[in-house]
């Protein structure tokens, strides 16, 4: 999703803002003027700075073009395809499931599921999806379980 | 006492580092010769398992890895008209253009014979220029270092592809995400909203992660039409023949380009990829035989090629003698050493001499490993371009899981990863670059300690930062830097609005 730098731009000043007035709670260094308040709030200065460039810049574009880039929001041609949005849903979610299901169910059902869902999803048959997520996850669980010492979950399931 | 560069020779000469060595070259040569995926994404895959080796070894990972990377780049190029790397698409159209006249081989044994030379002038750029940067280096302040990281900042913001403006922006979001966790100087923590995680700040790798690997992920998944590319019916087969004879007709081409490609990547934020371009525009202006650019042409191809790969040594030069990267390679290759304790700079020339000459080594032996490893690659070629990447990316993506899970053990540095990735895919969708964002998180510590420290010592003088005489040159280098385009811009405006 493309947005008009305006819109960009009145983005950018409100987290500046909001990004300097939380700064400024912090305390200063002691015997000192200035603390760990200084470099934030310089950069929400900047922030705004760019905002505030990038608001002029769109909305002379706008004013300029109407039809090319002078949309406040345009949506990318993907966007009209279902299928690039499912996929892209897709991989979203997937990343999500791994964050609330990994600790409960463990590594090695997770990562099959995702990578079986996936595989299928993007076009391959369920045989070399079902073939294919199972020696993935099990190459990934010798190279970062076993070899690198990584304490990948196992859940309530062992595995 | 044992000479370092001995010590570094029997460090990086074992069987261990050698065989991370060609198992990095074989991994970056089949990531660099599938379009889509960067030398950079292969980078950010790779750190999660570097990060569990020792210092030398990683070096070695990461380094090898680029280097066959942006080769392997070359062989989409050639065979497809689809670049493997942004380095590889400054002559991509002339290496296919190569291919139609049946010149495969050639296309791809120049190129390989050339990225090979070009990479082991840069390493020898690499190893002259800190060595006397070093000298240099050690009369810094913080003064000095504050102005010389924005300065590097700058030019990264200026160079990066798109607007400065969106550049610059990208830059302070880097910025503001190296404030969050405590406060190093006043142990304040800054933008946790009471999270215990988020006090030790953003975690550098799975935030790589996300921007390079799971940004790339979803815009496969949006864009790619998933349709198989036709590799063309031509054996490639003798690699190295006619190569001699380009090589012998174009060495000063070769050595220009070498030489172009690793001052070029000394720049902060230039790299490999600009490396190219420029080094193909300047062989083109001045070849005696223009008209033939754009028609197979190896001359453009022998410039390029060199540039590109002397390029990522020259990348290391401001990395190594300032701890400020070139390019974002070398801002992962920091922040790993970072982690391992090892911060770069002058001081590592005196505390860490074998670690520092192990990476000089590395890099002639990553480049002596490209040429067979790179004939093997030309080689497999077709058979490596029909990997399908409805394959590949779910791999990609339960490894860019792991790795993140990997670095803090917990679903912790997914989330990280997860909400860097969302962020890079909506940066880039709307035309900011990501580059100065990662070297503003890699920076961004140092650069505001470099700030206080200054401040402390100049008891809030700002005038002071300007006292010493390196500290004025990069202070006002760094104010030019701003101030020339925008004069350039403004100036064009009264011109344009002058004429009648």
């Amino acid at each position: 999703m493309k947005f008009n730098d305006a819109i960009i731009g009145v983005f950018l000043i409100i987290f500046a803002i909001i990004e300097i007035l939380y700064a400024r709670t912090f305390p200063t260094l002691f015997g000192q003027q200035f603390g760990p308040s200084e470099f934030p709030i310089l950069i929400g200065i900047g922030l705004a700075f760019c905002g505030a460039v990038l608001i002029m810049r769109g909305l002379r574009l706008r004013y300029k073009n109407a039809i090319v880039g002078g949309a406040l929001v345009s949506v990318g041609e993907w966007i009209e395809s279902n299928a690039a949005i499912t996929n892209f849903a897709l991989v979203l979610l997937s990343i999500l499931f791994f964050i609330l299901a990994v600790d409960d169910v463990g590594f090695v059902i997770t990562s099959f599921l995702i990578l079986a869902l996936l595989f299928k999803r993007f076009g391959n048959s369920f045989a070399t999806s079902m073939i294919g997520a199972a020696i993935m996850t099990g190459a990934t669980k010798y190279l970062f379980g076993f070899w690198l010492l990584v304490p990948l979950p196992i859940g309530q399931f062992g595995l | 006492m044992v000479d370092p560069f001995f010590v570094a020779l029997e460090l990086v000469f074992q069987p261990y580092v050698l065989l991370v060595i060609v198992c990095s070259g074989a991994f970056g040569l089949l990531v660099g010769s599938i379009p889509g995926l960067t030398a950079t994404m292969a980078t950010a895959l790779l750190v999660p398992v570097t990060f569990f080796m020792d210092p030398i070894p990683a070096i070695a990972a990461i380094v090898t890895t680029v280097a066959t990377a942006i080769f392997a780049g070359d062989i989409p190029g050639a065979l497809l008209r689809i670049p493997g790397t942004p380095a590889s698409a400054a002559y991509c159209d002339e290496a296919f253009a190569m291919t139609r006249k049946g010149q495969a081989s050639k296309a791809l044994g120049v190129g390989l014979v050339c990225s090979v030379i070009g990479g082991l002038l840069g390493s020898a750029v690499l190893m002259a220029a800190t060595s006397t940067l070093a000298d240099f280096a050690f009369k810094f302040s913080s003064f000095e270092y504050f102005w010389l990281a924005c300065l590097g900042l700058s030019c990264a913001v200026i160079v990066s592809t798109g607007s400065v403006i969106k550049g610059f922006a990208s830059l302070l979001v880097g910025l503001f995400i190296s404030t969050i966790g405590i406060d190093l100087m006043s142990g304040h923590p800054r933008f946790t909203f009471g999270s215990i995680e988020l006090l030790g700040g953003v975690s550098f790798i799975p935030a790589m992660i996300g921007m390079f690997a799971i940004s790339e992920i979803l815009r496969f998944v949006a864009t790619a039409d998933h349709v198989r590319p036709q590799i063309p019916h031509q054996r490639v087969t003798s690699v190295f023949e006619g190569v001699g004879r380009v090589l012998s007709k174009y060495r000063w081409n070769l050595l220009r380009g070498s030489s172009l490609g690793a001052l070029i990547g000394v720049l902060p934020g230039a790299g490999a990829d600009i490396a190219a371009w420029v080094a193909y525009a300047v062989s083109k202006r001045t070849s005696k035989e223009k008209e033939k650019f754009g028609d197979g042409h190896a001359e453009g191809l022998v410039d390029a090629s060199a540039a590109n790969n002397a390029g990522l040594s020259g990348a290391w030069v401001p990395a190594l003698v300032f701890g400020i990267p070139g390019d974002s390679v070398t801002a992962i290759a920091i922040g790993v050493l970072y982690m391992k304790g090892m911060n770069p700079g002058p001081m590592i020339f005196l505390e860490n001499p074998q670690i520092l000459n192990s990476v000089f080594i590395i890099f002639f032996v990553a480049n002596l490993v490209l040429l067979p490893l790179g004939y093997l690659a030309i080689r497999l070629s077709t058979q490596m371009l029909k990997i399908p990447a409805r394959m590949l990316m779910p791999a990609i993506l339960l490894f860019c899981l792991v790795g993140s899970f990997a670095i803090t053990n917990s679903v912790y540095g997914v989330i990280i990863m997860l909400v860097m990735g969302v962020l890079a895919f909506a940066m880039e969708e709307n035309g900011f670059p990501i580059a100065p964002t990662i070297l503003g998180i890699v920076l961004g510590g140092m650069l505001e300690e470099m700030f206080l420290s200054s401040m402390i010592k100049s008891d809030g003088n700002f005038l002071e930062f300007f006292s010493r005489p390196i500290a004025a040159s990069l202070g006002v280098l760094t104010i030019a830097v701003w101030v020339y385009p925008i004069m350039t811009s403004l100036k064009g405006n009264i011109t344009s609005q002058n004429r009648p």
